[in-house]
């Protein structure tokens, strides 16, 4: 079981919550003429080993949509916040 | 203003909630009491570009919280926060009272009236906690989950809101009423072990 603290309702089982996907992904402005800019917003993700920041529905809970940092290759949850919130990235050096 | 006593207004477990006493023979019981509540008049607030908490402090006599999960007066009206700007009021149905927040309220708040989308159970008695357990993950330690407080969550795979009444423990549980009948029958048969109560 992995518990995500959304940040309104506390601390949480992760079967309350649903994937939504990667939350480095910026959209482009809306002014954006480039195909290749679209093609890397909608279909380009990294898979990387190690922290995450994901994006988590928490569907079963308040509804709204929390921002997560885990590990992918441990699944522990390194922290947690509004989509808006600054999530501090570990420091590579003490990774793994 | 809603006629509380409109024939149209029927329970969504209305011949399956049969009063009387089940389970646990011999029956010491009972460890569990369920009950429907109602009719209740339910209404979500949801905050828009201006805050509404002042305002419905106002017309309602009792302000929303701003503190997440706290719950704020004694039931008349009862209200539950159920995310960031967003509040449930309950109250037993009197008035109408979706029209009577959006009176109150500011333009940008959305009021929506929800009294006949939502089922109330109430549940108390000794074995509460444990019944809740059997099928809801949030920590359920007194401690915890403590009375003037609420929880959005899920029962036996039902996204419920669960209101803490008082540490007896008494919890009114809300559901969606189309998923009332699976969870009244799941909570009955899960109180059968500890004797239940139906009232
Ligand atoms: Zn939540």
């Amino acid at each position: 079981m992995l518990y995500i603290d959304c940040p309104y309702c506390g601390s949480r089982g992760h079967e309350e919550f649903t994937y939504i996907g990667d939350a480095t992904k910026k959209r482009p402005d809306s002014a954006e003429k480039s195909d290749s800019a679209w093609f890397d917003y909608v279909y380009l993700r990294d898979n990387p080993r190690g922290p995450h920041l994901e994006l988590w529905h928490h569907s079963l809970g308040c509804r709204e949509v929390v921002k997560v940092l885990r590990n992918t290759l441990t699944h522990e949850i390194l922290g947690a916040g509004r989509p808006g919130d600054e999530i501090a990235m570990p420091d590579a050096e003490t990774e793994r | 203003m809603a006629d509380p006593a409109s024939p149209l207004r029927r329970s969504a477990l209305a011949g399956l909630l049969i009063p009387g006493d089940f389970g646990a023979a011999p029956f010491n019981g009972p460890g569990i009491l369920i009950a429907e509540r109602g009719p209740l008049s339910v209404v979500q607030i949801e905050a828009g570009s201006d805050d509404p908490i002042a305002a419905a402090g106002e017309a309602l006599g009792v302000a929303p919280s701003s503190v997440p999960n706290e719950a704020t007066g004694s039931g008349r009206p009862r209200i539950l926060g159920t995310g960031t700007g967003r509040w449930i009021v309950s109250e037993p149905e009197s008035r109408d009272l979706a029209a009577h927040l959006r009176a109150a309220l500011p333009e940008s708040a959305a009021v929506t009236g929800l009294s006949h989308a939502r089922v109330c159970l109430r549940l108390s008695g000794r074995d509460a906690r444990t019944l809740l357990a059997k099928g809801c993950g949030i920590d359920l330690h007194p401690d915890a989950f403590q009375p003037g407080t609420s929880r959005m969550t899920s029962l036996f795979h039902a996204s419920v809101l669960i209101d803490c009444r008082s540490a007896e423990p008494v919890y009114d549980i809300y559901v969606h009423r189309s998923y009332a009948a699976h969870l009244f029958e799941m909570l009955r048969d899960g109180a059968l072990e500890f004797g239940c109560r139906i009232a």
